[in-house]
């Protein structure tokens, strides 16, 4: 249907002077009431929708334990000052073991070795000569060092053992 | 405009189904919300529970994979004052004969260690005389000892008779962590 120039104007001044020409003048309007209850209707059941959408994501999620894991606090160790104190240790133990050592080598050096004097094995016989011999012996004058005779110098194995002090 | 009786009952109908479908949902709705935020308190508490026995398992874990060096450090200190007994006697029969100096100890005593409960400290004063070659070696030795230690005065002089002579304080730490 078209609308002449006229009759828009006619339907603007009627709507400026109150509208009455055009005005609903049914209290109950069927198919007005049916709209307005179906969007009323749709709206509700929209901004429930929406509602129970966001429920369901908000408690469908709910992990206890992998939030639990994410939020454990690690121990509070400090590795890397217990490994600078082990290189300071270590460091002091091999440099006190190295002047010990070294104590060791010069005692070793210097101690005297002890010629044929049996100390701890009197019954250790000298050489092999047969004694039953009366011949005279003839005269050597080199020493022999007996055998289980010698007092052996402090070596390592033999020097009085060091106490633990860093294991 | 003519309201028929009809209509009042349709309209009062309407109206009382309106409000009470209104408050119903407004019942469930705020129900729903309790829940919702007591099922928050819960999740809180259980997470707080696992968080903490994760912890724990953490810190068990941690101590199981450190003990081995733990324990080493835990040699470097003494553990009471009976350990400085033992050290004693090692350095006067073993240590100082072996290095060939001639040691007195002069004094030995416990020191409080400033803002700490759980520490102390062992200070030992020794003399000793012998070569100079000994001395200054026996003092190397005490000051590199593998303990938790530190010198505090040490006095090398030279003596006409007798060849050099020392005297050193030393402090070692006594730890009963």
């Amino acid at each position: 249907m078209k609308i002449s120039s006229t009759k828009i104007a006619a339907m603007a001044r009627s709507v400026v002077r109150g509208g009455k020409h055009y005005g609903e003048h049914n209290m109950i309007h069927p198919v007005r009431d049916w709209l307005c209850g179906f969007v009323f209707f749709l709206a509700v059941c929209m901004v429930g929708a929406w509602w129970a959408a966001t429920l369901y994501l908000k408690y469908e999620q709910v992990s206890v334990f992998e939030d639990a894991s994410e939020t454990a606090e690690d121990t509070n160790y400090r590795a890397g000052v217990v490994e600078a104190a082990l290189a300071i240790v270590t460091a002091r133990r091999v440099e006190y073991d190295t002047i010990l050592a070294r104590i060791e080598g010069v005692n070793a050096v210097t101690e005297p070795v002890l010629p044929g004097i049996a100390t701890s094995t009197p019954e250790v016989v000298a050489t092999s000569t047969p004694t039953t011999s009366p011949a005279v012996l003839p005269v050597d004058n080199t020493i022999e060092t007996l055998p289980g005779s010698v007092l052996e110098p402090t070596t390592s194995s033999s020097a009085p053992e060091v106490p633990q002090l860093v294991q | 405009m003519i309201v028929t009786k009809l209509t009042k009952r349709i309209s009062i109908f309407s109206l009382t189904f309106a409000i009470v479908v209104a408050v119903g949902a407004a019942y469930f709705f705020l129900r729903i919300n309790q829940q919702g935020a007591q099922l928050d308190a819960y999740i809180a508490v259980i997470s707080e529970s696992t968080q903490q026995a994760e912890n724990r398992a953490r810190t068990e874990r941690t101590l199981t994979e450190t003990e081995a060096e733990r324990a080493q450090l835990a040699n470097v200190f003494f553990k009471d004052q009976s350990d400085s007994l033992n050290f004693l006697t090692y350095v006067e029969e073993e240590l100082a004969p072996q290095v060939g100096v001639e040691l007195e100890t002069l004094d030995i005593a416990v020191v409080a260690v400033p803002n700490s409960s759980s520490t102390s400290e062992i200070k030992m004063r020794f003399a000793y005389t012998g070569s100079e070659e000994a001395v200054i070696t026996f003092s190397r030795l005490l000051e590199t000892l593998p303990y938790h230690s530190r010198i505090e005065a040490l006095i090398l002089r030279r003596v006409e008779e007798k060849g050099w002579e020392g005297e050193v304080t030393l402090h070692i730490t006594v730890s009963s962590i």
